[in-house]
């Protein structure tokens, strides 16, 4: 146990007073932030595109004149003549011809220059239905007026048995933001040790170490001081996120709005409680914060002691980072099937059988249980799904240390799973 | 023997379609400088690893002290490997005392251990630099130094002069002299053999993965010295003499011609009279063979 310490010890400081560490940690809020704010700029624009697409309709027969009205994407016009039209579709004048002489409702041929997107696809189809929609129940006597109060959206308020809100969009947010962290943290740290142990094992120290401690002392030392750093790292982010966040607050909100302008805006939030903010606080509300907190540290180092394990093991087989590839691959497929099930069968219903199960099966269960915990699974089954993560840890650690004590010894072998079971299956 | 420090009995180790060791017996006396020799493959390596508890011994025992080997000897053992390697990118003396801790000693002791060695091989003034920002040289020193900042009652150096020149080597000898007149027991391995003749009180010599010869130099030289002689005279004599055997003859860079010669039935001054009696004598020596050439006669003599 002094061993493990001695080299979380070392392991924890040499990586974090790196430089390369110090800017990462520095720099990640303002990255993200980065990331994040272009992501929404870029979507931002697209949504407020000027360029809407203009569209002849050839429509010798007058089906559809003073039916179609412009739309936010599309400027539509009628021609009479299919073949100026085709010229100016040529010509780039216009973007999309539609052909209705066939008329026949149901089929519209559509000419292009290039590929209609799949968004101007359902966007077209949605406005003609719904324009054909109109004129067809105009033409049965109903006013306009009459089919827009008919078109009523309808609030879902979802509330549990309990009582409280159901408050989904807030759960999936923060299940999935844990996930994905989670899933990050995994990829980077597991192949900052898997790095490690190679290093190690190329400069030929790893001989002095084991001179000194265990093969097994040496691993867990490592991954316990490279999870360590994970978790500083993540720390350091949320709390200098939070300041950014204070200070640009402070800098842009507090000299724009004076004290009273904000006092105004509270009193008045208190006034439409049911407005959004209020709902937000509401489901805020009805989480379980400290099933969440605990489920999060719990499944974050649950998981990252497993696939570390394998990735230490995978370190100490190969001479050189460029040999990592072909066994990368097997591992870190569990993770991303996580993920992927965490993006759409969770999100589908939370409760599904897939999701029940990749939440207990130890290799896809950090990521896809922290995605199902805001939606009340029980402390049972979440304890139950780690302690099954923890117990797969001590098998799986017992196999990896196996391949690593014998892997950080040989040289010059090319590694393969061949060479990996049988120093697995070699005694002690 | 009570003056032994180290025992290895019977010991043998095994890899998949390979006998590394094969029954390797060794006593290693308290204070010596121990010689292990041998050609690259012979199992030199192996035996270390086990000494070091890096790995196991699939057969045999190994005692310090009359103690099995365990746990607690980590901090007995200094070792300097033959490939060597430090953390490149950490600074000389956090990587000291990282060594040292792992090795038992005190964050303190560490930090004392670390700055007397620093000064006696001269690289104090590079203590906060990394390992990469030094010469290959004072990287080899740092590498000794981690070897013995513990205070080892057994220092094992593997390969210990190559990549050292000709001035450090020398530092390194009156280091390894001033251990051992310190009490410290010094094991060399070394496939170089001529090298480490000057310095080994005690030698063994593995071949194939086995023990081919161990003890004491000076009595080994003796023993393989018996009854040999080197002469040289002016004009080739006749050696049809009873009790006299030739082993070699040849003309030597002076030009005399050169004997060597088992003498068995009679003594050196009758043989010496009738060689007298024919030609000029040049000179007669007993012939001391080098170790490398006892390695070759023992190698020989296995095959």
């Amino acid at each position: 146990m002094h061993n493990i310490l001695l080299i979380l010890k070392h392991e924890y400081l040499t990586r974090v007073s790196k430089k390369s560490f110090i800017i990462m940690t520095l720099l990640g809020p303002v990255l993200i932030g980065l990331f994040y704010g272009s992501i929404a700029a870029i979507s931002y624009s697209q949504l407020n595109q000027s360029d809407s697409k203009r569209v002849a309709i050839y429509d010798p027969a007058n089906a559809l004149k003073g039916k179609i009205e412009n739309s936010e994407d599309f400027e539509f016009y009628f021609t009479k003549d299919n073949s100026s039209a085709l010229k100016e579709v040529d010509d780039g004048k216009t973007d999309l011809l539609i052909d209705i002489s066939e008329s026949s409702m149901d089929t519209m041929s559509v000419t292009a220059k290039s590929s209609l997107s799949i968004t101007d696809k359902q966007d077209l189809r949605e406005i003609l239905s719904n324009q054909y929609f109109n004129h067809e129940l105009s033409n049965r006597g109903l006013s306009i007026g009459m089919i827009d109060s008919l078109k009523h959206k309808i609030v879902i308020s979802d509330q549990l048995l309990n009582g409280q809100n159901s408050a989904t969009e807030i759960k999936s947010g923060i299940g999935y933001i844990g996930a994905f962290i989670i899933y990050l943290f995994i990829f980077m740290y597991g192949v900052m040790i898997m790095r490690g142990v190679t290093e190690e094992k190329n400069n030929r120290i790893v001989e002095l170490i084991v001179s000194a401690v265990k093969p097994f002392q040496l691993m867990m030392g490592k991954i316990l001081g490279v999870a360590l750093v994970g978790l500083t790292q993540f720390v350091a982010w949320i709390v200098l996120s939070g300041l950014l966040l204070t200070v640009l607050g402070v800098a842009f909100g507090a000299s724009a709005i004076d004290q009273n302008s904000i006092q105004e805006a509270q009193s008045q939030m208190s006034k439409v409680d049911t407005g959004a903010m209020g709902q937000i606080m509401a489901q805020l509300q009805s989480l379980d914060f400290t099933k969440l907190m605990v489920g999060f540290v719990l499944f974050f180092f649950g998981g990252f002691l497993l696939y570390s394990s394998l990735f230490a093991a995978i370190g100490s087989a190969v001479d050189s980072d460029t040999e990592t590839q072909q066994f990368m691959f097997p591992v870190s497929m569990p993770l991303i099937f996580g993920l992927v099930i965490a993006q759409i069968a969770v999100i589908k219903d939370p409760n599904s059988s897939l999701a029940v199960w990749s939440s207990m099966i130890p290799f896809t269960s950090p990521v896809v249980m922290m995605v199902r915990l805001p939606f009340d699974v029980s402390w049972t089954e979440m304890l139950t799904s780690a302690v099954i993560l923890y117990g797969s840890f001590i098998v799986v650690v017992w196999f990896a240390a196996k391949i690593y004590r014998i892997g950080i010894l040989s040289y010059g072998q090319k590694a393969s799973y061949k060479q990996m079971f049988k120093w697995l299956m070699m005694k002690e | 023997m009570d003056n032994t420090i180290l025992s290895i009995q019977g010991v043998s180790k095994f890899y998949t379609g390979k006998t590394a060791l094969n029954k390797v017996s060794l006593e290693i006396p308290k204070g010596c400088i121990y010689g292990l020799l041998g050609p690259n493959g012979a199992g030199k390596t192996s035996l270390i690893r086990i000494i070091n508890q890096i790995t196991q011994a699939d057969e045999g025992e190994v005692f310090i002290n009359g103690e099995k080997l365990n746990a607690s000897h980590i901090k007995n053992i200094g070792y300097l490997p033959e490939e060597r390697g430090l953390y490149k990118k950490i600074k000389v003396i956090s990587q000291l005392l990282y060594f040292a801790e792992l090795r038992g000693l005190s964050r303190r002791d560490a930090t004392d251990k670390a700055n007397y060695w620093l000064k006696k091989m001269n690289l104090y003034d590079v203590k906060n630099k990394k390992i990469e920002e030094l010469s290959k040289g004072m990287q080899q020193k740092i590498q000794f130094i981690v070897a013995v900042i513990h205070s080892p009652e057994i220092l094992i150096l593997d390969e210990p002069f190559s990549g050292f020149d000709p001035v450090n080597a020398e530092l390194l000898t009156e280091i390894i002299l001033e251990l051992k007149a310190a009490g410290a027991t010094i094991i060399f391995s070394t496939h170089r053999m001529e090298s480490v003749e000057k310095l080994c009180d005690y030698m063994a010599m593995l071949n194939l993965s086995h023990k081919v010869l161990d003890g004491k130099v000076s009595e080994i030289k003796k023993q393989f010295a018996t009854g040999t002689f080197e002469i040289s005279t002016v004009k080739p004599i006749n050696l049809n003499i009873e009790g006299v055997e030739c082993i070699s003859e040849t003309i030597n860079d002076s030009g005399y011609n050169q004997y060597t010669l088992k003498i068995n039935g009679m003594s050196h001054n009758a043989f010496l009279k009738q060689v007298m009696s024919q030609t000029e004598l040049v000179s007669f020596n007993p012939y001391i063979p080098s170790i490398l050439d006892i390695f070759i006669q023992k190698a020989n003599a296995k095959n």
